[in-house]
């Protein structure tokens, strides 16, 4: 859904761009997210914005109304990408690969979507240790700048023992928590979610239908 | 007899001896401390008592039967809190990390959610379920740890070094949960090698050394002689007690 809007965005033209952009806000509304949020979101690109419009004006050759539709595509973007990452969990994410393997043999599913979850939570911690690894071997004297390649040994191999030693923690915590593949599938979402879920996709999908029929797929309508 | 622990021996694949020859016994509702310097065997003999290591000699009988004989349930009836709680989450939220071990046991939706609830609630993590788990603070941590092993309902519930780098607010929160997971009927078995913060609360000490079982008994008798075995002792037990209970 996500690939077809990034396309849409970029191809669609002024009119088409428009109902884009007025049905993102309206998914923004049903979505329940905070508008601080949204402008948290759009202030990195304030400056971007900026720079289009000055430039617009500096060398467009008058083309401002170009100008402003980029902005246009490019807060539409950043109100999807918002109520995409602001009303999906990476559990859920989980929990839909695993949904998706379900015409596989249910360990495969399983076994995918754990093994996600696994990796992404242990992405903090070994950063914590590489960070932690890297700050006591310069204080013991271990120069980056002076001897790079001694940095890059010793780091790494301190690195690989800590990730492997987490590693065969977290699997024995795993199995003293009775993990195997026959536990309860909890995806979809409750119902009270599901239905949530459901209606930002039937909208997001209306939308895009509608900017599928703009652009001549269907019937010319912009 | 709820737990036995029989001649059990394990050696290492390079030779070193982990643990020889153990024996102790525990019963249902018991606060037991198993004490021990570093090195002593207490985290491997902790993984014994889930089947986690295949012991080179001896056994573990739960209830008058091998563990390996079921290990689900062992697994089930026999819960671990390791001693760095960070590596133990698996979950990205609170609620996902403690629905964990109920989803492995392949209990239903309404099943997991209710266990999910009653287990924070007895840890007393109320409002965190949608946090990650990494950005709670140290005794939070360790709470939630305890969390996933309780949404499991063990009978027994073996903790590896729990007051391990917390401070005195931490110490007191897992205590205070300490106690009243013991007032609610869990059996309980503290790995640690400081035992006068657990001192006044324990039914018995059982003191590791060399891999060895040094002494089982109550905690007053051995008291005077934790110093012989590596462990630190307390002019004053109780009030070293109070301190950490206040």
């Amino acid at each position: 859904m996500m690939f077809i809007f990034a396309v849409m965005i970029f191809v669609l033209p002024f009119s088409g761009i428009l109902v884009l952009f007025a049905g993102s806000i309206i998914l923004f509304c049903f979505s329940r997210l905070s508008w601080k949020l949204l402008f948290a979101g759009l202030k990195p690109f304030v400056v971007l914005f900026l720079f289009i419009a000055v430039a617009s004006v500096l060398w467009g050759g008058g083309e401002k109304s170009s100008a402003g539709i980029l902005i246009i595509r490019l807060i539409a973007a950043v109100i999807i990408s918002q109520v995409l990452t602001g009303t999906t969990t990476f559990g859920d994410i989980r929990k839909t690969v695993a949904w998706f393997c379900m015409p596989l043999p249910r360990k495969i599913g399983f076994t995918l979507s754990t093994m996600l979850s696994v990796s992404i939570s242990f992405v903090p911690l070994i950063f914590q240790k590489a960070g932690e690894i890297r700050e006591a071997q310069a204080a013991r004297g271990i120069n980056p700048a002076k001897r790079p390649f001694q940095m890059i040994k010793v780091f790494s191999f301190s690195l690989l023992i800590e990730s492997l030693d987490t590693a065969v923690s977290a699997a024995d915590s795993m199995v003293s928590r009775c993990y195997n593949e026959n536990r309860t599938l909890t995806f979809p979402a409750k119902s009270r979610e599901k239905s949530r879920s459901t209606g930002i996709l039937a909208l997001l999908s209306t939308l895009l239908a509608v900017c599928a029929a703009g652009l001549g797929f269907f019937f010319p309508v912009f | 007899m709820l737990l036995e622990v029989i001649n059990l021996s394990h050696i290492f694949s390079d030779g070193t001896c982990g643990l020889k020859d153990i024996n102790f016994f525990i019963k249902k509702g018991e606060l037991v401390c198993l004490a021990g310097k570093n090195g002593s065997g207490k985290t491997v003999l902790m993984k014994h008592l889930n089947g986690l290591l295949t012991p080179t000699e001896g056994e573990v009988l739960l209830k008058g039967a091998s563990i390996r004989e079921n290990l689900s349930e062992t697994r089930r009836t026999i819960g671990l809190v390791f001693q760095n709680p960070e590596y133990q989450f698996i979950g990205q939220t609170v609620e996902e990390d403690v629905a964990f071990g109920p989803e492995n046991l392949g209990l239903d939706r309404a099943e997991i959610e209710q266990r999910t609830e009653k287990a924070l609630k007895s840890v007393n993590l109320p409002g965190v379920r949608k946090r990650s788990p990494h950005s709670l603070s140290g005794g939070e941590k360790r709470r939630l740890s305890i969390a996933g092993i309780l949404a499991m309902d063990p009978e027994i519930i073996v903790m590896d070094e729990p007051f391990t780098g917390l401070d005195l607010p931490g110490v007191r929160q897992i205590l205070s949960c300490v106690r009243s997971l013991n007032e609610k009927g869990h059996t309980l078995i503290i790995i640690t090698h400081d035992i006068g913060k657990v001192f006044s609360i324990t039914d018995r000490c059982i003191i590791l050394d060399k891999g060895q079982v040094k002494y089982s008994g109550p905690p007053g008798d051995i008291a005077p002689k934790v110093w012989d075995f590596g462990i630190r002792g307390y002019e004053d037990y109780e009030e070293e007690g109070k301190i950490w209970l206040s």
